[in-house]
C-alpha cells in the first residue's frame, strides 16, 4: 500500500506514531476497527510510557526549544532547530550568553498552520535578569517543522 | 577756489589726524569692556589644573575649593576649560591651564558666550605609552558632521524619515530611562550648556521613545534576533532594530554596543554586527552616531578587550565616514571612568538630567548624556539650522 500524505491531524503524534495507524492494522491483521483500535491504545500507552509523546508534539519542540534559548544552550538548540536555520543557532546562542534569562508562564499550543509549517503559539514571556534590573519579552507564534521524524522549531510566525 | 581746496584737504587731514589719535582710546576702550566682559568663576571642588583639555595633558597644580578663575575659552563637548587663575601659582603668580568645567560654579555662564578653541587636541598622545590607547585616545571625543551625512538626511526626508525622529540602539546603557528620556519630559537643568536648546526642542519629542532595538543585556547580535523582539509591537520575523527603524521612520540612530558584546562576542562578531548595523541604518538613509564605550581600566582582564572593540568600532566609523563619539575618552577623567562596579552600567545620581552641578564630570550617564546631546546639536547645526532659516 502506497504511503498517503500525513494529515494535519496526524502532526499531533511523533515519527513512530504517525504511522500508527497503519502499524496498527498490520498488527491487528486486517481492517478489524475494534482490533485496530485495541492496537492503537496499547502503543498509544506505550509510547506514553516511554516518554515519546512530548518529542511527537510540535508545541513541547517549541517549550523545549525556548528553554534552550534561555539557557543559552546551542547543542540543544541545534537539535531543536530546523536545517534552514541551523547557522543562526550560535550567534543566538551568544545573543542570550551575556544575560540571566528564564521562562515565565511558559505554555505552547499548536494553532494552525502555514503552508508545511505548523504554527506553535506561546503564552508567556522571556525574563531577562541583568544584575538589578529586568525586562520581559512577551512570546508569539513560532513555526515548526517536522524533520527526519522530530519536531523542529523554525522561525517566527 | 585754491583756498577752498586747500581748506577742503585741511579738514580732511585733520580729521584723519583726529581720528589716529582717537583710535588708540576706542581700542583701549574695547579691550576695557572686553576686559569687564570676562567671566570669573569660583571652583567649588578642588580640581587638577592640565595643560590641556584631558587627562594625559600634564598637571600643573590644583586649585582649592572657592580659587576664582577667569574664563578664556573651552573645548568643543564644553567639559573643559581654558582658565587663568589670577595669583594662584607661586609667589603669587597667575596660573593659566584647562580644567573640568563640573568643579566650577557656573551659574551665570552661558557656553554660547564662551569662545571655542577648536584647534587643540583632546588627548596629548605624546604622554600615551599605549599604542592601542594612543590609537583611542586620537579620536576627538565631538563628531564632525561631513558632507556625505547630509546627503544621507537629505535622501531619508524624501523617503519619508521624520526629520526631528533619533532611534536609541544599544543596551541597557542606552534602554534606562536616564538616557535621554528626561529631556522629553522636562525634567532636565542644561546649566551652562544653554546652546543646546535649539537642537533639543527639535529633537527632544523622540527621546521618550521606549525603544525596540535598545533592551537591558542586549548585544550587536540580538538586534538582529526577531526572538528577541516585542511580538506585541514587532512583526513576525522582524528583528528589533527592523521593528524601531518601521516604527519612528527615524533620521538618526545613536548606537552604543560593547560592555555585553565584550563578555559574549568574539572580535569578529562585534566587527561583523556593528557593520551590519550601520549598513542598515545607511540603507534606510539613517544617520548612525556611533559611540565608543567606557570601561574600567582597573579591570585587567576586561580592559584591554575594551580597547579592541573601541578601536573596531572606531575603524568601522573611519571607514564609514559616519560620527562617532568618543565617549571612552571622554570619560577618563570620571571617578571609576563613569562605570559601576559591575563594569557594565554607567553610573548615575537621580532622574534628572542636570548640567548645573557638574553632574558630567562625576557620572557616566551625565556624560553619555551631554555627549549625545553634543553630537546631535552637531547634526543639527551642520543640516537642520540652515535649512530653517
Amino acid at each position: 500500500m502506497p504511503s498517503s500524505p500525513m494529515r494535519a491531524d496526524e502532526h499531533l503524534f511523533c515519527g513512530i506514531c504517525a504511522n500508527a495507524v497503519q502499524f496498527a492494522r498490520d498488527v491487528a491483521g486486517g481492517e478489524n476497527p475494534v482490533k485496530v483500535l485495541f492496537v492503537l491504545l496499547a502503543a498509544s500507552l506505550a509510547l506514553i510510557l516511554t516518554g515519546c509523546a512530548g518529542e511527537g508534539d510540535p508545541a513541547k519542540a517549541v517549550e523545549s526549544y525556548l528553554q534552550a534559548v534561555v539557557q543559552s544552550d546551542a547543542d540543544a538548540m541545534r537539535g531543536l532547530t530546523c536545517a534552514a536555520l541551523e547557522a543562526q543557532v550560535q550567534d543566538r546562542a551568544s545573543s542570550f550568553a551575556a544575560v540571566d534569562a528564564s521562562l515565565d508562564g511558559l505554555s505552547c499550543a499548536r494553532s494552525g498552520a502555514d503552508g508545511s509549517y505548523t504554527l506553535v503559539t506561546c503564552q508567556g514571556a522571556i525574563v531577562i535578569d541583568y544584575g538589578a534590573e529586568n525586562s520581559r519579552i512577551p512570546l508569539g507564534t513560532y513555526r515548526a517543522i517536522r524533520e527526519d521524524g522530530d519536531w523542529k522549531m523554525c522561525g517566527e510566525g | 577756489m585754491l583756498t577752498k581746496t586747500f581748506r577742503a584737504i585741511s579738514s580732511l587731514l585733520a580729521a584723519a589726524l583726529l581720528l589716529g589719535t582717537a583710535m588708540p582710546a576706542f581700542s583701549a576702550l574695547a579691550q576695557q569692556e572686553d576686559a569687564d566682559a570676562s567671566i570669573t568663576v569660583p571652583v567649588f571642588e578642588r580640581t587638577a589644573l592640565r595643560t590641556g583639555p584631558g587627562d594625559t595633558y600634564a598637571q600643573i597644580d590644583s586649585l582649592p575649593a572657592g580659587a576664582s578663575v577667569t574664563l578664556l575659552e573651552r573645548n568643543r563637548a564644553g567639559t573643559w576649560l581654558h582658565v587663568i587663575a589670577p595669583g594662584a601659582g607661586e609667589g603669587g603668580a597667575d596660573l593659566n591651564g584647562w580644567l573640568l568645567s563640573g568643579y566650577l560654579t557656573l551659574e551665570n555662564v552661558r557656553f554660547s558666550q564662551v569662545p571655542v578653541n577648536d584647534s587643540i587636541a583632546d588627548a596629548d598622545l605624546s604622554a600615551v605609552s599605549s599604542p592601542d590607547l594612543a590609537s583611542l585616545y586620537a579620536v576627538p571625543v565631538v563628531p564632525t558632521i561631513n558632507s556625505a551625512m547630509r546627503e544621507v538626511f537629505a535622501r531619508g526626508l524624501e523617503a519619508g524619515n521624520n526629520p526631528n525622529v533619533i532611534a536609541k540602539i544599544g543596551d541597557c546603557n542606552t534602554a534606562t530611562g536616564l538616557f535621554l528620556a528626561p529631556i522629553a519630559s522636562g525634567a532636565y537643568d542644561l546649566g551652562p550648556y544653554d546652546h543646546f536648546q535649539d537642537s533639543i526642542d527639535f529633537f527632544a519629542e523622540s527621546f521618550a521613545n521606549n525603544s525596540e532595538a535598545a533592551r537591558i543585556g542586549f548585544n550587536a547580535i540580538a538586534v538582529f534576533d526577531p526572538l528577541w523582539a516585542n511580538r506585541d509591537r514587532c512583526l513576525a520575523n522582524e528583528s528589533p532594530l527592523s521593528c524601531e527603524f518601521r516604527r519612528i521612520n527615524p533620521s538618526v540612530a545613536v548606537i552604543m554596543f560593547g560592555q555585553n558584546d565584550m563578555r559574549v562576542l568574539n572580535s569578529e562578531q562585534y566587527d561583523q554586527y556593528i557593520r551590519q548595523i550601520v549598513d542598515t541604518a545607511l540603507m534606510q538613509n539613517i544617520i548612525p552616531v556611533l559611540t565608543t564605550f567606557t570601561s574600567d581600566q582597573a579591570d585587567e582582564e576586561l580592559f584591554p578587550r575594551s580597547l579592541r572593540y573601541n578601536l573596531i568600532m572606531v575603524a568601522i566609523a573611519r571607514e564609514y565616514g559616519v560620527p562617532l563619539i568618543n565617549f571612552w575618552s571622554a570619560a577618563r577623567i570620571l571617578p571609576r571612568y563613569g562605570i559601576g562596579e559591575d563594569n557594565a552600567h554607567l553610573t548615575a545620581s537621580g532622574t534628572r538630567v542636570n548640567f548645573a552641578t557638574g553632574h558630567e564630570a562625576r557620572y557616566g550617564a551625565s556624560l553619555h548624556n551631554l555627549l549625545v546631546l553634543q553630537a546631535l546639536d552637531e547634526i543639527y547645526n551642520a543640516i537642520i539650522a540652515d535649512a530653517r532659516g
